[in-house]
């Protein structure tokens, strides 16, 4: 493979190939520092930076080929020696501090690519104190283990780093899920009065992947000064492999073009980039800028800065998976709450209760739940005809129990007119088919974002010169994130699966309930009939004993009794004949649900006829019973509707008290396809509207037994359980003292 | 040829006994009437088994008066036995019982019956559809002249 030919190096890069930039290699060093490649046997000078002659003394061309003992003692040489002899040497280590030429250098070593690499970096000499540096970075960690939240453990950190280096910005920058960038904290001088950069968000562009590469081999990335020409190296080729030098973990490697281009467009003049890591992975960064002015921080104070950087990772990581299993315990008290706010009706509408507050689960700016046609809204979401076509919508393509994205308009353009509201969704399905669902809904990103400085500020994007500036990284990144939420996490789809399987289960159990419920109603309702139709039938036997009994006394000991003895016989022969009345309807009625009757077309005008013909003898001359109306024919059992008929007919001509009477049988002109309303109107005593529904209680009388030719009291009971067993229902209509109408319905022949 | 064999009433009801015995002496019906408590009782007498082991007696009764509502094995079943017994199917039975519910007189009837009277309350009105009884199958019908199979 031909990396050299395709080797951008940091002098032609521009921002179309920044992505590819090799930075690495970049060839040049930092100039607070000189640079020495060196063979590791005998210590020979392969490479050095162009700036020995003003540093070390000799020029760069003189050193190559001669041994490092040119510029360095033997104690210094052997100290060298043994270091590379202890360990792997792969990062830069402080071997010494050394005088040359009445300057102090300390002097850093590694190994990389079979050469020693060795780096004076020059010391100025103004620093604090190890001691007072350390007790004050012990006190640092005890400040940030006492935080509560991740952000004010974050903000302690910034500001204690700021105090440490003596930078005026130091920022805590976060890399999210999707790359991009956030400024979560930030600590600015009080008295430089800068623009506030705190919830800033960038563009994952904004730090190209080789840059993040390199972050992950280093801690910590010093500039002293932005504003520093590089130094190259001569040669620029590593005379061993005839490549490039691999700067990766050169402490004076020359930093990108593009990063000194950002910091020089944020006015930045010096910077210390320190690397935030949780579980191995790059987290976020300690970003400390300057902008009165260059800053050399001093090898002592790196040390303490990497070591804050080390424990912030790690009590980070500790803070952040404290705050997330909050979080989760949250999500699983609310999967706790919501099982038992279950009301344990199986018609999910009426289940949950409308004021269980669905934004007490994920983080949301709106949530709702829809039902057939109805939408119970919570918080901001769009409109309720939007949430119900976006359930229709989710019915017909969403094969998942759970659906989340963080772009929904992307799935559903017509989501674009409340992406503001709604780009992010989290949806729960509890069933498909009438496209019952639980959402949550996120806002757009830009609309939580909180930015530090003026968003309405117009940003001129057509100038690559001003691209990367922190205000226009915050548009573009606004351009990128358009339209999308922040991301759903594992952790909420996991809560939100579990949510559904509780539910479900609750739902399953409630079925079964009510389906035990249903079957064990119906079988009380036929132990019912049966225990009617058994018990009716087994109290005939003795009251038909009592009765004959009576009879038998009557017809033997007449004449050995009194006439009032001859009385109480007949009353005790007239109760029991009573009774039997009252058995036999009870009987009639325990029949008509437990006898399987044989369906068929009925011509309800033959019914009628046969009805007014077994009353007539009855009636005769007394009553006009007429059919108004020729009556359809229905779905039914001949000999059931016929009692139906007899049963109003006669009621309608006995509870009469008009000199004229009349009882008219018809149907109303059709109301459905299905059903028939069939009417019995009389010009009767009429029925006070409070008995409207006392009248079908078996055994329910309005009036005195022997009132309008008596009777059992359950021919009315009798009528509706038969209208009820066809399919129809039966209500009465009436004007005191003028008229009464019943009406029922039964199912029409040929009706759909 | 005068008809001067028992009639046989099942029924376990005392009181319906009484009453029937009571129209049998109001309306002087010329028969016997013997009564067993139930069907096993029944198939006993007349087989001439068990307890009426040496029933010395003429052989079948004219007629068979059956209650269905009886305890042990009821009268569906009872009519059964009786019917499927070659030495009495030939023997009329006539359903006694206070249901009046179709299915059970269609029933009674498939299963074999020759007759099906509902028990009055009214035992005057029973009187009167007991002389129609007697009278039909005592006077007007022809019956099977049953041999006497009685074991002793």
């Amino acid at each position: 493979m031909s990396t050299k030919a395709k080797m951008i190096l940091a002098q032609n890069v521009d921002l179309s190939n920044c992505d590819r930039e090799q930075i690495q290699y970049a060839g040049a060093i930092l100039p607070h520092g000189v640079l020495l490649s060196i063979r590791e046997q005998d210590f020979v000078i392969l490479q050095a930076s162009v700036n020995t002659a003003t540093m070390l003394g000799p020029a760069a061309e003189q050193l190559l080929g001669q041994s490092l003992a040119v510029v360095l003692n033997d104690s210094e040489l052997r100290t060298i020696r043994e270091q590379l002899d202890s360990g792997v040497l792969d990062t830069p280590r402080r071997a010494f501090r050394t005088l040359i030429r009445e300057l102090q250098f300390d002097v850093f070593i590694h190994r990389v690519d079979g050469v020693i690499i060795t780096e004076f970096e020059q010391h100025t000499g103004n620093h604090q104190d190890s001691a007072s540096l350390y007790s004050s970075v012990h006190a640092a960690l005890t400040d940030l283990q006492a935080t509560e939240t991740v952000q004010s453990f974050l903000d302690l950190a910034v500001d204690r780093v700021r105090h440490y280096t003596g930078f005026d910005r130091v920022l805590a920058y976060k890399f999210m899920e999707d790359d991009t960038g956030w400024v979560r904290s930030e600590s600015l001088d009080p008295a430089a009065g800068f623009v506030s950069y705190k919830g800033l968000r960038y563009p994952a562009s904004d730090i190209p992947q080789p840059a993040r590469r390199l972050f992950a081999k280093t801690w910590l990335r010093h500039q002293p000064d932005i504003g520093y020409t590089p130094v190259p190296l001569a040669p620029q080729a590593n005379p061993l492999t005839g490549g490039p030098l691999d700067l990766s973990c050169a402490l004076l490697r020359s930093v990108s073009v593009m990063y000194s281009g950002y910091l020089k467009n944020m006015g930045t003049h010096s910077s210390l980039v320190m690397n935030l890591l949780r579980d191995g992975k790059l987290w976020g960064l300690l970003a400390c800028h300057n902008h009165r002015g260059p800053l050399h921080v001093p090898y002592e104070v790196r040390v303490a800065c990497e070591f804050m950087a080390h424990m912030v990772s790690y009590l980070m990581a500790a803070k952040e998976r404290s705050e997330e299993s909050a979080y989760a315990v949250g999500l699983k008290t609310f999967e706790a709450k919501f099982a038992s706010s279950f009301s344990g009706d199986p018609k999910l509408e009426r289940t949950l209760p409308a004021s269980l507050n669905l934004l007490g689960f994920v983080r949301a700016g709106g949530a709702a739940r829809t039902g057939n046609s109805h939408v119970i809204k919570q918080g901001r979401t769009p409109s309720s005809e939007q949430i119900l076509a976006l359930a229709q919508w989710l019915s017909a393509h969403s094969p998942n129990d759970i659906f989340t994205t963080n772009c929904l308009s992307s799935h559903l353009p017509e989501a674009l007119t409340y992406a503001p509201i709604a780009s992010g969704l989290l949806a729960i399905r509890l069933s498909k088919t009438d496209h019952q669902y639980l959402l949550w809904f996120r806002p757009e990103q830009t609309q939580t974002v909180h930015w530090a400085g003026d968003p309405a500020k117009p940003v001129d994007l057509s100038d690559d010169g001003e691209r990367l500036m922190p205000r226009t990284s915050f548009a573009i990144w606004k351009q990128t994130v358009q339209f999308t939420s922040q991301p759903w996490l594992d952790l909420e789809r996991a809560a939100a699966a579990d949510l559904r399987s509780s539910l479900m289960e609750i739902l399953i159990r409630e079925g079964e309930r009510l389906y035990d419920l249903y079957a064990d109603l119906e079988r009380s309702r036929n132990e019912l009939d049966a225990f009617a139709y058994v018990a009716s039938h087994d109290l005939k036997e003795p009251l038909r004993g009592i009765s004959n009994y009576a009879k038998m006394l009557n017809a033997d000991y007449a004449d050995r009794l009194d006439q009032e003895g001859r009385d109480r016989l007949e009353t005790l022969i007239r109760l029991s004949r009573r009774m039997d009345n009252l058995l036999d309807s009870l009987l009639q009625y325990s029949r008509i649900g437990r006898i399987a009757d044989t369906y068929g077309e009925v011509d309800m005008n033959a019914v009628a006829k046969d009805a007014i013909d077994s009353l007539t003898a009855q009636f005769v001359n007394k009553v006009d019973i007429r059919i108004t109306s020729s009556l359809p024919t229905v779905i039914g059992t001949e000999s059931r509707l016929l009692e139906v008929l007899t049963n109003l007919i006669s009621n309608a001509a006995k509870y009469n008290d008009k000199a004229v009477k009349w009882v008219e049988i018809g149907v109303e002109p059709e109301t459905s396809d299905k059903f028939c309303e069939l009417y019995v109107r009389d010009n009767g005593i009429g029925i006070l509207p409070e008995h409207n529904e006392q009248i079908f209680d078996i055994f329910r009388r309005l009036h005195g037994r022997d009132e309008f030719g008596g009777g059992a009291g359950a021919g009315l009971t009798i009528v509706k359980k038969i209208v009820e067993v066809h399919g129809g229902r039966i209500w009465v209509e009436s004007v005191m003292n003028e008229q009464t109408t019943f009406r029922f319905t039964l199912r029409r022949a040929g009706g759909k | 040829m005068k008809e001067t064999r028992p009639i046989l009433l099942i029924d376990d009801s005392d009181e319906d006994f009484a009453s029937l015995a009571w129209i049998w002496r109001r309306s002087a019906i010329g028969v016997t009437l013997v009564r067993c408590k139930d069907g096993e009782d029944a198939l006993e007498w007349l087989l001439g088994t068990g307890r009426y082991l040496g029933r010395n007696d003429t052989g079948n009764p004219a007629l068979i008066l059956l209650d269905l509502n009886m305890p042990r094995s009821n009268g569906a079943a009872v009519l059964s036995a009786l019917k499927l017994n070659p030495l009495l199917q030939t023997t009329p039975v006539v359903i006694l019982t206070t249901s009046s519910n179709p299915a059970d007189v269609e029933a009674c009837y498939r299963g074999g019956a020759n007759g099906y009277i509902t028990k009055s309350l009214d035992v005057e009105d029973m009187e009167v559809s007991i002389r129609k009884l007697v009278s039909f199958w005592l006077e007007v019908a022809s019956l099977p002249q049953g041999e006497f199979h009685g074991r002793g």
